[in-house]
């Protein structure tokens, strides 16, 4: 078995013995890229925050590279952006960094994160003033700072335009290829159909789905057939499109305006979790 | 868990490198302490002791100033903001950040005592010679202590937005009647018999009696040991429920 990075045993979470999530139990590889998949209200930033060490599990087990996560082992081999990030309004864009940068024994120059996040422009602005965009530059800069083996990043795209969404996916990427591991929460598909190696799909704080994205779709492997017959228009998923046009040949149907699609991965998960017959 | 010196200097630094940005806490905890003793305090001196004892009470008001204001309003805003979290998931031991800002207080609540001091010496033409002055900074850096947990329990329980009002509220009235504005016998008859019994009125009473090198009141020591032993409990309690709250 791969050595595991992160561990989550049975994870349960109440809050004010409401249950928020689980038990919830998983484990994530080395040089993967791991996407959350799921609704607000999920239980995704709570299992990020579980991992992070900003919250307890209720019952359960969490570890992090085989600490607790709010170990400083942990810690100094994760790097992390939340959602909605803020900053001191009254420092500046390399000050910021600069604080990180001072927890880590091993960082990246300050230069090249300038030049790769394209912060020249705000590089000595207080980040009271940045754009949305900016300041997840400025996250994912941060997160990456100190050489992380983990990277977690809770929604890191939401908001951005497409081209800086491109360039956090190609930051993904080039992360992945130095042996870097990526857990990413999102409710993007496309994103997630574009980078994930793994998907987990969480509902109601329950794990529903688990695996990579041919495995999710190869069991399925349904196409979406639409078709008109009788004036009336037919939608129908099904696993043999060719054995589905003969039957409807050999029932002697009379059917016109045929279209035959792969499903996507939005409708592979909707099928996997029941919620499309 | 030790912090390390490193980790500690740098939140530090940059703790006080935003408050100095900040044009609006540097008036309060820098200029109007010496603005107001130079209006109020040097005018109603009676005579060079009198100075010297209103110069320990401005004293007093700056540093009370920057522990209510600095750690109430600091840690307030600090709990409502996710770059709390943020710097709670980065390698660094659980309080540095807490202890960076009790130590960027001291830095700022050194200026606010510098300048009043400094308006003390050239404004009022005090003449320092006399007087205790290192047992007094050591009575005006312990005494602080119980204003300090009270800022910090305040900044736990009140939040950003009432922050301001809610310290202002505090440190007005503690400073007022506790006689560091003016000295406490010409205060009002029915403030003069609440005054004996506040913590600021302590925390005066003990630099008057340090400064000028006069025997300690048990009452006052005492009276101020007790509001610190209560007030670090009030603060454990609410660190306590914090962390219950937001990080379990």
């Amino acid at each position: 078995m791969s050595q595991s990075i992160a561990d989550f045993e049975n994870v349960e979470k109440s809050y004010l013995g409401k249950p928020a999530l689980g038990p919830l139990s998983f484990r994530l590889s080395p040089g993967q890229v791991t996407v959350f998949l799921g609704p607000n209200g999920a239980g995704k930033s709570t299992t990020f925050k579980i991992l992070l060490g900003l919250r307890e599990p209720t019952k359960g087990i969490a570890r992090l590279f085989g600490h607790s996560p709010r170990s400083p082992e942990a810690r100094l081999r994760v790097g992390y952006t939340s959602q909605d990030l803020s900053y001191p309004a009254h420092l500046n864009t390399c000050e910021v960094l600069s604080l990180v940068k001072g927890h880590f024994p091993n960082t990246l120059d300050l230069e090249e994160l300038k030049r790769r996040f394209k912060l020249e422009r705000v590089w000595k602005n207080k980040l009271g003033g940045l754009s949305g965009g900016e300041r997840r530059r400025v996250g994912l800069a941060c997160a990456l700072i100190g050489r992380p083996e983990l990277l977690i990043l809770d929604e890191p795209t939401t908001g951005l335009d497409v081209e800086s969404r491109k360039q956090l996916w190609q930051e993904i990427e080039s992360f992945k290829k130095q042996g870097g591991s990526v857990l990413m929460a999102t409710h993007d598909l496309h994103e997630a159909g574009l980078i994930a190696d793994r998907v987990l799909l969480i509902e109601k704080g329950q794990l529903r789905i688990d695996g990579t994205i041919e495995e999710i779709l190869k069991p399925i492997d349904f196409k979406r057939l639409r078709y008109q017959a009788n004036g009336k228009t037919f939608e129908e998923s099904v696993n043999d499109s060719d054995a589905k046009i003969r039957d409807l040949v050999n029932q002697g149907t009379h059917f016109e305006n045929l279209e035959v699609r792969r499903l996507g991965l939005e409708e592979a998960l909707e099928i996997h979790s029941g919620q499309w017959k | 868990m030790r912090i390390p010196i490193k980790l500690l200097i740098l939140h530090t630094y940059y703790l006080t490198l935003e408050n100095l940005r900040q044009p609006m806490y540097l008036v309060s905890t820098f200029v109007f302490p010496s603005l107001f003793f130079w209006f109020f305090g040097i005018p109603n001196a009676p005579d060079a002791d009198g100075l010297a004892m209103l110069t320990a009470s401005f004293c007093a008001f700056a540093v009370l100033s920057v522990v209510l204001f600095q750690f109430g309003i600091g840690v307030a805003t600090d709990r409502e903001t996710s770059w709390y979290s943020y710097l709670r998931v980065l390698p660094a031991p659980r309080g540095t950040q807490l202890t960076a800002r009790i130590f960027s207080g001291i830095v700022f609540a050194t200026l606010g005592v510098l300048g009043v001091l400094a308006t003390a010496r050239f404004l009022g033409d005090l003449d320092f010679a006399p007087y205790h002055w290192g047992q007094f900074l050591l009575t005006l850096a312990l005494g602080a202590v119980p204003f300090a947990c009270l800022g910090l329990a305040l900044g736990l329980v009140v939040s950003a937005r009432s922050s301001t009002p809610f310290l202002n509220l505090t440190y007005l009235p503690l400073s007022f009647a506790g006689g560091l504005w003016m000295p406490p016998n010409i205060l009002p008859k029915v403030v003069q018999d609440v005054s004996v019994y506040l913590p600021s009125r302590h925390y005066g009473e003990l630099l008057w009696a340090t400064l000028l090198g006069a025997d300690i009141a048990k009452r006052d020591f005492w009276g101020l040991f007790a509001a610190f032993s209560v007030l670090l409990l009030l603060l454990v309690v609410l660190i306590r429920r914090e962390e219950d709250q937001v990080f379990r």
